[in-house]
Parts: C-alpha cells; structure tokens; sequence
C-alpha cells in the first residue's frame, strides 16, 4: 500500500502556544512494499510525520494518501478508522500501551477494536505472537509480569495482530541491548518482506538505517531535505556533512583510512563485510 | 593515592525472592582501585543493574560485603559513604529532580545543606565539567536526552564524589549523543581523576574502560582489560574494529594476530 | 484540555515576568479583594483599565486572554442573570412575578460581570507570567510561619514543586498513551457513559503503571543524592527584592487612592441627593 504526502503542513497547539509548521509544505511518495528510514534532528518533525499517516494529527493544509484513502483537514471519522486498521503504529517504548489482564488479551485488543470476528482474533494473536518469537504458555500471563524485551514484542504483537499493510516504526529498538536490538529489528524486517508492507523506521542509529532501509527520507525544520536511495544518500559526503548527519560505522571507518592513506575507493561500504570486501578489491591490504 | 582500591566487593550475592534459587548476583567479587575505569558488561538480567544499586546501597545484599574507601557499607554508614558516591541512572527523565537545569544539580548540595555561594559555585563548575553552563535557567521539556543526562552527570560532580557509577546511563541516546557524553567523560575523568565504574552493554563504551568485568547470570565469569576480555571471549561481540579485523582474518588476509583497536587498525591498514 | 489558558505558563521576559512571585501572588490577593470593595461604574473602569494595562505588559496577546474567558463565559453569564433579575431597587423597567429587571439590578449585574471578568483576567496574567515552580516558591515562603506550628512546609513544598516539575512529562505521556490506542482503533469521546468509561482503562492503566515506575526511580534518586525527609536542607533557590518590585508596590497604592477616589466622588453624589 502506497504512502503519499502532498504539500502537507501540520502544526500543534498547546494551551496558549503555537508551534507553527512542524510539518512545512512536505510531498514524498513511498512506493508499496518499500522500506524508508526517516531521519533527523530532534524536534525536526518525524513523530509528527508518523502521525500524520493515520491521523492521529491531522494537515492544516494538503492530504495524505494511504492507498486508496486520503485523509485531509477534515478528518473523516470513517475514513480515519479504515486507514488505521490498515497502518500498523509501533511507537517508541510500545510496551508502555500494554493493559489488560493477560498478553491474550492485550494483543487482541486492536483486532477487536477493528471488528475482527472472535475466531480471527484467536488465530490473529497466536500468529502474532509466534511472529514476534514468544511462545504461547505466555498468553495467560500478565503482561506486567514479563520482562522489558518480552513487553516489547508483546506490544508489537498487539500491532502485528491486525496485519497492517503500513508499518510504521518509531525507534523499535531503544533501550534495548545490542542483541535484543538487532533481533527485534530483524523480525520486523523479516515480516516487512513476507507481507510486502510499506514500512517506515524513525531511528538515530544509522547503521539501522544501512542495514534494515532502502531508502532514506531525511527532515530537516518540518520539510524534507533528502530523499533518496540509502547508498547514494551515503555516498554524498559534503551533503552528509552539511546536515550533520552521522555515518554507520563500517563508512566512517573507510572514510578515516581513505583520509589517512590519501586516497578514496570507489565504493562506499555499509555494512562491515562491504568494508572488507572493498579493502580487499582495491588491494589494500 | 592512584592505585589503592576504593571499592572492594567481597563475595556478594542477591536474591531478590529468596524463596526461589534465583540469583541476581552470587559470589562476586572484584577490586576497583582509585583512577581506575572499570566496565561491567553483560546481558540484560544478567545482573548489571542489581550490583550498581547494592553498591549505593538501595538493596542490601544477601551475602557478602562492599568496602567503600576501606568502610564497610551497610545501614549505618551508607549516608556517609553516599557523599563518596554519585549514581547516574538509565533514564533521563525521571532523574532530574530540580524544575530548570541549576536547580537540579543543586538537589544533592540542597540536602548538604551547604550554603548559598558554595552551592552557586559547585553548580557552576559542575555545568561547566560538562558544557551544560549556557543551559543553566532551561527546565527539562527543553533539553535533549543527551543534554539531560549530561545535567544528571553534573548533579554527581557537584557532589564531588570519590567514585562515580553510570548504570547504562547511555542506553537511552541516540548514537553521536552517546559519543559525545563518553568524549566529555574522558575528559572529566582525566581533569579530576575520578574514578569510574560503568555499566553497559555498549562495545564501545566498555573498550575505553581500563578493566572489564562480565557478568552472566549473576555471575562474574571474566575479568581483565579489554583487550584480554575480547581475545578470550569470541562469543562476546567485540567493538566494531576488532570485529573488521577477524572478518579479513576469515576471508585470508594476514592481518596481526591479537586484539586491535581502531587507531592500531587504521595504523596496520595504513602503514 | 488544551483549550484552558488559566494556570498555564508563558514564556517571556516581560516586566511582569521578572516581578518577584511573592509580590505577585500577594498583589493578585490583593486586587481581588479590591474588587469586592468598589462600588460604582468609575472604579470599574479604573481597575479595567488597570488590567488592561497590565495585560498588555504581560506581552501576552489580548486574544490569548479572551480565549481564556471564553470557556467560562456561559457561568458568568448565568451568574449576572442571576443577579440581574432578582436585585430590586431604583427604576423598575420590567417585572414579572418574583422576576424583575431594575435599575439596580442592572447596575448590580454589570458588577458581578466586571468582578468575575478581572478575578479571571487577572489569575490569567499571574499564571501565564510566573512559571509553577516561582508560585510554589511564592507560596512556600508565605506559608513558612506555619512551621512554628510543626506543619512540615519544606516536604511540602518539595512535594508541590517535584509534582508540578512532572506534569509536562504526565500531559505528554498520556498523548502517547492515548495516540498509542487511538492506532490500535479506540475512537473516543463515542458511546454511552459506560462505553467511554471503559475505554478509559487502556490510558489509565498504563499511566498508573508507568507514574509508580518514575516514581520509584525519582526516590531512588533523591535516596543517593542524601535526601532525608526532617533532615534540614538549605535552599538553592533564592528570591531576591529587586527595584521593580518597588516600583510595583507604589503602583499598587496608586490603584488603590485611585480606588478610594471614585468611592468618595461616589458617596459625596449620594450624599446630594
């Protein structure tokens, strides 16, 4: 499923203070089935962006399409609830959502809410939580009682349950230790590609984004200041620079040997067995 | 006084039902002497955060004992030695105490009950250890992550504390925010010769340190420099300049045998 | 919830903003209690114009203010129909029953609508000038004498200062909450009472887990930095008298002859007739 944005601008308001165009003049297609990593500073505009695929802010001016459905300044109630049980929301922290009295429960609490049958439900949770890794002795728990990571893939189950056609993810893996990191990263990468989803991933981590995305959407002060496949994107070193915009780590390490050795290879490497390969092409070694 | 141990641990075990047979630590022990840098890596549940909040005295332990400046800890004695010891937790929000940024590094000195201009002058020189001086009149909805844990580290300095411990204060940052803060450490580290004890599970924040513990299902099971550390424990995911290293050692590229950190790296690739 | 301007803060660096929070606690008290003394349509229109006046040195639009009376627009207008049709005296213009329109009655109606209007307008312009933590301040040295009755202030101030230091994060939080559900299809502000009720336990309840989780790291944090409850602290905060709170006091007594004036011109009229 498609995500367009056309000429949107969105701003927030907050007792008596106005914060005008956190979202300023924005049009960006995401082709279906496409994986975008969305970056940028604090306070440059990519929660707000997020929100705006469903509705949960609404443009002052200019629509969002979320495959066949638009949503405008009007915000349609009907029109909101059909594109949210088509776009899947993991926010920061998910497990901060969590309920209900058992992980069954919690995970079915959105199938529900988008008028899933009982029987579809049942099936929907046990896929969910097989998908996220969990193994289902733990439906009667409390989710309470779980630890911090089996909390937040019960969270991300709840949003697998309604098998979204759009996922949006913002920092998935925060807080986590390296591995619970990369394993909740992969799984969500692993099911991006099964279900052809169109995926969004807000991170900081720019080895997230040269590992997991194909695309990068970069904001800058409300409106998109690149947008562009991620190897080119990286490959655009004074551009990188003007943005101030961390390398992953496998390019920052070829940038400082390139620096030390005076030369510049032909390729940039994004990922650590990129890296080697490229210093062994150029016979570096 | 380099070289002395501040913190001594002896032997100590937690459980935190003691119905169950479920140690969060059992029979740790370790030294770490003044000026030191000392890492403790390790899984979540592994442990970590259960020996920093013993340490400070939040739990008391089952078994065991910890020697803070050669002064045993327990109830008695654990206000005092708190003044030797600042914690800097995960979170950055629900550490910061104060409404703006001074107030809250004032917080620790408050409760000193220190005077006015002796306060005004730690707090100047805390925010100024960690760049923060500028921010001094911001209250917390204005600071980044980042900048909220660098005021979290500021309101331990004012307490100028012997030994600083940083329970995965960096876990919650975004990467460059993360290196920055290690950067301005290093720093402080060297300008007042704290002594510090870290726990992480970020490589690259336990390869700066000058001793490394691992802990695994609350026990120590290696202990040694990083570079010991690493080289005995393929299994522990190493920072990522050692793992380039092992990848062109796999793919037939003489490289030198042994850990390496980055610069000695690029110095090898590049020389 | 975000239509509510009264008790909210905004940023400045007005005159208004820097005046000692004690003097402008006080002040507020003060002018209040003035209303209720001032007896005629002159002294209205000076403490209107005295409002307005500290309205426009707040920095803060008029319209911001307007907004704010607006939600309570619909009280104060019962409140003077009140009093409008049940105040006898002078001309009767209409009456119907125990309902009667008056001289008086009108006269009595445009006072209760002027003392409401400037007790709003100027609690707004304290609010939006002083931020919480300065009127905690303000409030804690006011209330200090209790001490000698061994009313714990400090730890109460403490306490009002750590809460009202939290409600951004709470306000925040509960957006997160409610925007993490409204995803997973909760529509609110549907249904039945019981119906809505229900739908709020997916906020409450992750609200009420996360605030005991902050709460118990927040102790653990006072706990190491050596906060002992009954144990005496010194106080890093400090409110200082500068010359602008002078020049506010003597704008005070000028409101206040002022005050007097258009009472006295008022009785000497009623005194001729």
């Amino acid at each position: 499923m498609q995500v367009r944005f056309e000429h949107v601008r969105a701003d927030y308001q907050l007792g008596p203070i106005r914060t005008a165009n956190v979202i300023n003049d924005i049009s960006a297609e995401l082709p279906t089935g496409t994986f975008t990593a969305i970056i940028g500073h604090t306070g440059a505009g990519k929660s707000s962006l997020l929100k705006l695929i469903n509705g949960l802010l609404l443009p002052t001016a200019g629509e969002v399409h979320v495959g066949g459905l638009m949503i405008n300044v009007k915000g349609e109630k009907q029109i909101l609830n059909q594109v949210r049980k088509r776009v899947g929301m993991v926010f920061q922290f998910p497990e901060a959502q969590l309920f209900a009295e058992t992980v069954e429960q919690d995970i079915a609490f959105g199938p529900i809410n988008f008028g899933f049958t009982p029987e579809q439900t049942k099936q929907a949770v046990r896929e969910s939580l097989d998908k996220v890794g969990l193994s289902a002795d733990l439906l009667e728990r409390s989710p309470f009682s779980l630890s911090g990571g089996q909390q937040r893939r019960v969270a991300i189950a709840g949003i697998m349950a309604t098998s979204p056609d759009v996922l949006v993810l913002d920092e998935p893996g925060a807080g986590l230790d390296p591995e619970g990191r990369k394993k909740i990263l992969s799984m969500l990468k692993c099911w991006h590609n099964e279900h052809k989803a169109t995926t969004l991933l807000v991170t900081h981590d720019m080895d997230d984004v040269a590992t997991y995305a194909d695309n990068v959407l970069v904001l800058d002060h409300g409106r998109v200041a690149s947008y562009q496949s991620v190897r080119q994107f990286f490959s655009d070193e004074d551009r990188l620079s003007e943005l101030a915009i961390d390398m992953p780590e496998p390019l920052r390490v070829q940038r400082r040997i390139e620096q030390e050795k005076g030369i510049k290879l032909s390729q940039v490497s994004l990922t650590r067995s990129e890296l080697a390969a490229n210093l062994i092409k150029e016979q570096l070694l | 006084m380099n070289g002395s141990p501040i913190l001594s641990v002896k032997d100590l075990s937690f459980r935190y039902d003691i119905r169950t047979d479920n140690y969060a630590l059992s029979a740790v022990s370790f030294i770490v002497k003044r000026g030191d840098w000392l890492a403790v890596i390790g899984d979540n549940g592994s442990g970590k955060s259960t020996l920093a909040r013993l340490i400070v005295g939040l739990v008391e332990p089952e078994q065991g004992s910890i020697f803070i400046n050669n002064c045993i800890l327990n109830e008695q004695s654990k206000w005092d030695l708190r003044k030797k010891v600042g914690i800097v937790f995960q979170n950055p929000d629900n550490q910061f105490i104060g409404t703006t940024v001074q107030d809250d590094v004032a917080f620790g000195l408050e409760n000193l009950n220190l005077d006015y201009h002796e306060m005004e002058m730690r707090v100047f020189q805390a925010l100024k250890l960690v760049d923060m001086y500028q921010y001094r009149d911001k209250d917390p909805s204005q600071l980044s992550g980042g900048q909220k844990q660098r005021v979290a580290i500021a309101g331990v300095l004012a307490l100028q504390p012997d030994l600083m411990i940083f329970d995965e204060a960096f876990v919650m940052l975004d990467p460059k925010s993360r290196r920055e803060l290690l950067n301005v450490l290093k720093n402080i580290q060297k300008k007042i010769n704290l002594t510090i004890l870290s726990i992480t599970h970020d490589r690259e924040e336990a390869a700066v340190a000058d001793q490394l513990l691992v802990l695994k299902a609350g026990e120590l099971i290696e202990q040694g420099t990083p570079q010991e550390v690493f080289q005995k424990n393929p299994d522990i995911e190493p920072p990522f300049a050692e793992q380039l290293r092992q990848e062109l050692k796999r793919k037939g590229i003489e490289v030198p045998d042994g850990y390496m950190t980055e610069d000695e790296l690029v110095a090898w690739i590049c020389r | 919830m975000n239509k509510l301007i009264l008790g909210r803060y905004f940023p400045g660096e007005s005159y208004l903003h820097r005046l000692d929070p004690r003097l402008k606690l006080v002040a507020a008290l003060y002018f209040i209690g003035l209303l209720f003394f001032v007896e005629n349509g002159q002294g209205y229109i000076w403490l209107f114009l005295f409002t307005f006046l500290l309205m426009r040195l707040s920095g803060v639009s008029y319209s911001v203010y307007f907004k704010g009376i607006r939600p309570l627009i619909w009280l104060i207008l019962f409140a003077v129909m009140l009093r409008v049709m049940f105040t006898g005296g002078g001309t009767i213009y209409f009456s119907l029953g125990p309902i009667m329109i008056s001289r008086f009655g009108l006269l009595s109606g445009f006072y209760t609508f002027s003392r409401f209007i400037m007790i709003i307008l100027i609690s707004t312009i304290v609010t939006l000038t002083t931020k919480s933590i300065d009127l905690t301040d303000a409030i804690h040295a006011l209330v200090k004498p209790l001490r000698l009755m061994r009313i714990p202030v400090d730890d109460f101030a403490l306490m009002l200062s750590i809460s009202l230091r939290f409600v951004p994060n709470l306000l925040d939080e509960t957006q997160k909450v409610m925007d993490a559900q409204r995803a997973r299809g909760v529509v609110f502000g549907e249904g039945n009472l019981i119906e809505q009720m229900k739908k709020l336990v997916p906020i409450v309840l992750p609200l009420f887990v996360s605030s005991l989780k902050r709460a118990e790291e927040m102790a653990d944090v006072m706990e190491v930095k050596g906060y002992r409850s009954g144990v005496k602290r010194s106080s890093f905060r400090q409110l200082k008298w500068h010359l602008r709170d002078g020049v506010a006091i003597i704008c005070i007594i000028i409101l206040t002859l002022g005050v007097s004036f258009f009472n006295n011109i008022n009785f000497v009229l009623l005194f001729n007739i």
